[in-house]
């Protein structure tokens, strides 16, 4: 090597050695960096003079008393630079759920400290820099639990004190003067009655899939023929735009039930329930049908030899062996069928199925941004504690087949 | 009493079997040997239905097995398998009582089985029963997988490379307890294997087979002398047959009376055995003891060369 080949090694190792950036966390100056411009720069609240006008944006400082306002900057801040440092999870986590609960806080505190009393139309709303506040803390929170690769249990009780922290709020009435919490006030009937319908059409259509994927998946396990007609064309139904495919169940069903009107007593419309039903049933097909075949599939080829050699019927080892080895894999198919179907109903709206969507819509129809977020907050939260829930149990069998 | 008669299976128009008759006397353990693709998988597979004969038929104890449903069948014939095929997500004990629950036995004498089966292969209950079978040694694994075979009192053992997945050391003493339990329980066993050795070891006929066809069915000690010409003479080896023959022979049948210096040898040990001794002490004799220590002779290095020559 030559000797300049040499020099430009050691001055390569002097590059190598800790330098500034190495001492910090890659993801922290990602999540350093949002809060400490959302901080000072965007609008922390919107003040609206009545629901539907667009309202001003009120900085950190201008949204609450001075006496609350800076040691809450303090502590945001310091959250915000112990995810900058390496340092360990555990009080990454906690700095971040700290940050996290005093910003749900501090939102409840606005509009004590900007409206007016005698101002009863005006609106309060969270603005973009509590939205990237929440944002980066979240994502300091998931970063140190997938470092802390907590177990299922760990898991499902941090979503349980995290539901616990926001129905303490909710239940307090910290939020109440908040415009989403007004909205709902005045939509409380019909926020429970979409909600109810909501995760009615999510399940039952889950619900259907399995009870037709099951029996369709372990058919086609069984027949090569059956599975390459079957999952292509259900492959084809996922690629379905959604707004399509309830479109395209409209004209049928109405065809039909005009043709039957006995049908309609049963619900079957060309709009409403029914055609949101048939068309998330189609979407949920396929997810299930193939995660059947998949995880029938894994079962090794010997135990499945020694349950015939034993003895057992083809549907005792079906029973018996095979479903309960695919089970998890099948949970699996139940576990992205139900996230996608919680977020689908919310389009179910337009042709009448009902669900959050309506709350959805009808803020869309009107521009109030406040109904449209009381409309997708839970939908999001529902999908959220589903795709939790079961990946808590998905992993909690498998662990308990091999630990 | 297992009566295979002229048993043909095709595979479209490929004979995996064809033509084969062989018989199987109750309390015996026949070994069926081949390379892969002999048939003697498919063979075996055939006698508990598994595999339907295209041709001939199969008695089991004068009964013809398709006068029986499959499934009723197969319950009643211990079945064992290369990988073993323990259910993953069941403990062992209710992996033994698979047949038993199929057959509907009450809770308790399952039970009771279960405990006795696991205490014959040396499995303690309290230890092993709640153990899922990933938390076993490959070793143990083996012993479930014969104790499952077993557990409904089968007077019939299918085994299909039983040993195959154990490490040498463990498979020689697997094959040593199949033997003395066979003895034990006088069951009939049917093992197929590829090893030469293991064929030699454990059955007390031999059948090679290959492409679909028997070749030779006869006693090891047949086989190791009177080879038939071709694959079978190929498969016994001309180097080995000699050491493998010796095997066959225990110490007692080739003591000659005398004396001779040195430490006694055992006389329930193989004539191959003694003469790997006498070649690592280098003597041309050694003296023989019996279980109880009584001398009961020698053995000479002449006599067992004149037995490895004769044969051969």
């Amino acid at each position: 090597m030559t000797a300049v080949g040499e020099r430009l090694l050691k001055s390569a190792s002097v590059f190598a050695a800790p330098s500034f950036a190495g001492r910090f966390d890659k993801l922290g100056v990602v999540i350093f960096a949002l809060a400490a411009a959302a901080l000072p720069l965007e609008p922390f609240a919107t003040l609206k003079a009545n629901r539907i006008v667009s309202g001003k944006g009120l900085s950190f400082f201008d949204a609450l008393p001075a006496a609350v306002a800076e040691p809450a900057f303090g502590l945001l801040l310091a959250a915000a630079i112990l995810a900058l440092l390496r340092t360990r999870p555990e009080l990454k986590l906690v700095a971040g759920a700290v940050a996290i609960i005093a910003i749900l806080a501090l939102i409840g505190l606005v509009p004590g400290h900007v409206v007016p009393p005698e101002a009863s139309l005006a609106r309060v709303a969270p603005a973009s820099g509590f939205w990237i506040l929440i944002f980066a803390f979240a994502i300091l929170v998931a970063d140190a639990m997938a470092r802390l690769e907590l177990g299922p249990v760990a898991r499902v009780s941090a979503l349980a004190a995290a539901a616990l922290v926001v129905g303490a709020i909710l239940g307090s009435g910290l939020w109440n003067g908040l415009s989403v919490l007004k909205e709902y006030a005045a939509h409380s009937d019909a926020f429970w009655r979409e909600g109810a319908t909501h995760v009615e059409l999510a399940f039952s259509s889950l619900a259907a899939a399995v009870l037709a994927g099951l029996p369709l998946g372990v058919a086609c396990q069984r027949s090569p023929a059956l599975r390459s007609a079957t999952l292509p064309v259900l492959n084809i139904i996922q690629t379905v735009p959604s707004i399509a495919m309830y479109g395209l169940m409209m004209a049928p069903l109405g065809l039909l039930a005009a043709r039957f009107p006995v049908l309609q007593d049963f619900g079957v419309r060309g709009i409403g329930a029914a055609p949101a039903l048939i068309a998330l049933f189609l979407y949920s097909l396929l997810p299930v049908t193939a995660n059947v075949v998949v995880g029938l599939e894994q079962a090794p080829a010997e135990v499945v030899e020694a349950a015939k050699g034993m003895g057992m019927t083809g549907s005792q080892r079906l029973l018996r062996v095979e479903l309960p080895l695919a089970f998890p894999v099948i949970l699996t198919g139940i576990r992205v069928v139900l996230v996608q179907n919680i977020g689908l109903v919310t389009v179910a709206a337009l042709i009448g199925g009902g669900g959050f969507g309506e709350l959805v819509f009808q803020g869309i129809g009107q521009s109030a941004n406040d109904l449209v977020l009381l409309g997708a907050a839970p939908t999001i939260a529902l999908a959220f504690i589903a795709a939790i829930l079961l990946d808590a149990l998905i992993e909690w069998l498998d662990k308990r087949k091999h630990p | 009493m297992i009566e295979i008669d002229a048993v043909s299976r095709y595979f479209g128009d490929n004979a995996a079997v064809e033509d084969l008759s062989l018989s199987v006397a109750r309390g015996t353990i026949v070994t069926l040997v081949g390379t892969s693709g002999s048939g003697k998988s498919t063979l075996l597979r055939m006698i508990n239905r598994l595999i339907e004969p295209s041709k001939g038929s199969i008695l089991i104890d004068g009964r013809d097995t398709r006068t029986v449903p499959g499934e009723k069948l197969r319950r009643g014939i211990g079945y064992v398998i290369q990988g073993y095929g323990l259910f993953p997500h069941w403990t062992v004990a209710r992996n033994i009582a698979t047949v038993p629950n199929l057959l509907n036995w009450d809770a308790r004498r399952t039970e009771r089985r279960v405990n006795e089966l696991l205490a014959l292969f040396e499995l303690d209950p309290n230890l092993h029963a709640s153990k899922f079978p990933h938390e076993l040694s490959g070793g143990q694994q083996q012993r479930v997988g014969v104790a499952r075979a077993l557990a409904a009192e089968p007077s019939l053992l299918l085994m299909d490379e039983p040993f195959g997945a154990l490490d040498p050391i463990i498979r020689a003493k697997a094959q040593e307890d199949l033997l003395t339990l066979q003895r034990r329980l006088g069951v009939t066993i049917v093992l197929v294997t590829h090893d030469m050795e293991e064929a030699i070891a454990l059955g007390d006929r031999i059948a090679v087979m290959d492409r679909g066809r028997l070749l030779q069915y006869a006693s090891p000690a047949e086989v190791l002398a009177r080879p038939a010409p071709g694959f079978v003479q190929r498969l016994v080896g001309d180097r080995e047959r000699p050491f493998r023959l010796l095997s066959l022979t225990k110490v007692a049948e080739c003591a000659e009376p005398g004396e001779a210096a040195g430490e006694p040898i055992s006389d329930q040990v193989s004539l191959r055995e003694a003469l790997s001794d006498l070649l690592a002490r280098g003597a041309e004799a050694l003296p023989v003891a019996a279980a109880d220590g009584s001398s009961i002779g020698r053995i000479t290095l002449s006599a067992l060369l004149a037995r490895a020559r004769l044969a051969a």
